[in-house]
């Protein structure tokens, strides 16, 4: 709340002390898209938050988003930045929301400072996942990219950017905090949680052809709901303390670790990441990668992927005794690998046309980012298309 | 005829070398090619401490030569990066400008486009060439 309070006085006095200079601007992106899941047994969907996708069907509302962004130039050093999305939520409701939005200040000399709601930085595309003309692909991997469930955060960012020889760098860091609710599909449940002391950093560099990036964040998180508070609270009067302290989700530290390396130079396309979670609570700890290649012909950009994620101890066959929290566990099985080929057209300075089938094939019992009731896995072929816009 | 039409194409390529030239009163000089890359992709706005203002080219065919032979990118590369940039309020969108824009634009010092070598004007230098 003090943030926020701050931000407003902040713009305030910016707003009234340079009402004559601003300059105005808005801009839309977005993508419609369908997407063709075969198999049935599965919801297959973008991330986590989605409810519905494609099952045997056509869907929709998988890709397909419309979105605003506002810049209020106040001055040469200061703007107000704001970008909202309307998309398919949790609650399978089309809904509008800000994403993100802040008061930025560029010194004009290598420092840029952020203060408001912030994109956190886990990932290379974590800013622009929802533009889908900056990106190759349709969807990024959800084997590293739905590793951690919140993508923004109520705080602060500094950014420092410098060139040695021929050689660039940047360097983020990024403290604040959040709250949001996370939907648990699979067992009808919801979670609030709570992000507190987030810090990130993140390290940039190389050159306009090839990039390495380093990204490191640390928070306090905490993942409340009536049901988790029976099952932990009655865990603890069954004098079961040390399995609750070890799978309860209370003010955990938790850990973020991700690196990156990629090459854009002469049409080709390189591009691979690897991100690992580390939450010691029913959240299960988790790792995987991706790697892209690609080749631009001059409007083709045809590309292969290969992504595969893994619990870094299985959940599927958790035996704790209690009937309660092994359901909780199994549901946390985000294994899986898949092979994705595709093609992206670039039409002109304001749409790319995209397709993409991916074959994904999930691993252990319960498993997969994708919504199902099966206990044994089975693989998924889905065929996507995307029509990317900006204006 | 078909061969003809590649001979005339490939000699209007060949002629069509692209240079980056500034106001002939600028300090600037010479500039590696890496740091051409790095202020045409928004990584920098300075050389050797001079604050530069970097022309884009509404001229289609010059613009795409430019994407490919001195940023090594293709132009949907280009406009892929260029989004990215824009849509995560990093930079706003680069205005692009007309040939006597161009030319009114090169009368400020610092100021520096990409034009084809058979336009270059007395009042103007050179600053990086491709060999």
């Amino acid at each position: 709340m003090k943030i926020k309070k701050l931000l407003c006085k902040i713009i305030f006095l910016l707003l009234t002390s340079s009402a004559y200079s601003s300059e105005f601007e808005i801009k839309t992106f977005g993508t419609l898209s369908t997407v063709y899941n075969d198999n049935s047994n599965y919801i297959y969907r973008k991330d986590i938050f989605q409810k519905d996708g494609s099952s045997d069907d056509l869907s929709y509302k998988t890709d397909t988003l419309i979105g605003l962004q506002t810049t209020l130039k106040i001055n040469e050093k200061f703007s107000l930045l704001l970008q909202g999305i309307v998309n398919n939520d949790y609650n399978d409701e089309v809904k509008a929301k800000i994403d993100w939005g802040y008061l930025k200040y560029d010194s004009g000399e290598n420092i840029i400072v952020k203060v408001g709601r912030i994109r956190t930085p886990y990932y290379k595309n974590s800013d622009n996942l929802n533009v889908g003309y900056s990106n190759l692909m349709i969807r990024e991997s959800i084997e590293v990219y739905g590793q951690v469930p919140f993508s923004s955060y109520n705080g602060i960012e500094v950014i420092y950017s410098n060139i040695i020889d021929k050689y660039f760098y940047t360097f983020q860091a990024n403290y604040g905090k959040e709250e949001l609710t996370v939907p648990i599909h699979s067992i009808n449940q919801k979670a609030n949680v709570e992000i507190d002391n987030l810090y990130a950093m993140n390290l940039t560099f190389g050159t306009t052809a090839l990039q390495a990036r380093f990204t490191y964040l640390n928070a306090d998180i905490t993942a409340s709901s009536a049901s988790l508070e029976q099952l932990f609270g009655g865990l603890r009067a069954s004098g079961l303390n040390e399995l609750a302290d070890r799978y309860e989700f209370k003010d955990k530290k938790s850990e973020y670790m991700g690196v990156g390396l990629f090459l854009d130079y002469n049409n080709i396309l390189f591009s691979t990441e690897y991100g690992r979670r580390r939450i010691s609570s029913f959240f299960a700890n988790i790792h995987g990668y991706y790697a892209t290649l690609g080749y631009s012909f001059d409007k083709f950009i045809p590309f292969v992927t290969y992504a595969k994620s893994k619990m870094d101890v299985p959940t599927y066959d958790a035996n704790t005794g209690v009937a309660a929290l092994d359901a909780l566990l199994r549901a946390q099985n985000l294994a899986q690998s898949s092979k994705t080929v595709g093609i992206k057209y670039y039409i002109n300075e304001n749409f790319d046309l995209k397709f993409q089938y991916e074959h994904v094939v999930p691993k252990g019992d319960f498993g997969s980012y994708h919504l199902s009731t099966l206990q044994k896995p089975q693989e998924l072929n889905v065929f996507s298309f995307a029509l990317d816009f900006i204006f | 005829m078909k061969i003809i039409f590649l001979l005339l194409l490939g000699v209007y390529f060949l002629d069509a070398q692209i240079v980056v030239v500034t106001n002939k009163n600028s300090q600037l000089n010479s500039i590696p090619k890496e740091i051409v890359q790095y202020i045409y992709l928004a990584k920098t706005d300075k050389v050797e401490n001079i604050k530069v203002k970097p022309i884009v080219s509404d001229d289609k065919n010059l613009h795409g030569g430019f994407c490919n032979t001195i940023l090594c990118k293709s132009e949907s590369q280009y406009n892929s990066y260029w989004a990215r940039l824009v849509f995560t309020g990093r930079k706003p969108i680069a205005k692009r400008f007309g040939w006597n824009e161009i030319v009114k634009k090169l009368q400020e010092l610092n100021t520096i486009a990409y034009i084809e070598k058979k336009d270059l004007r007395e009042e103007w230098k050179i600053i990086y060439e491709e060999n």
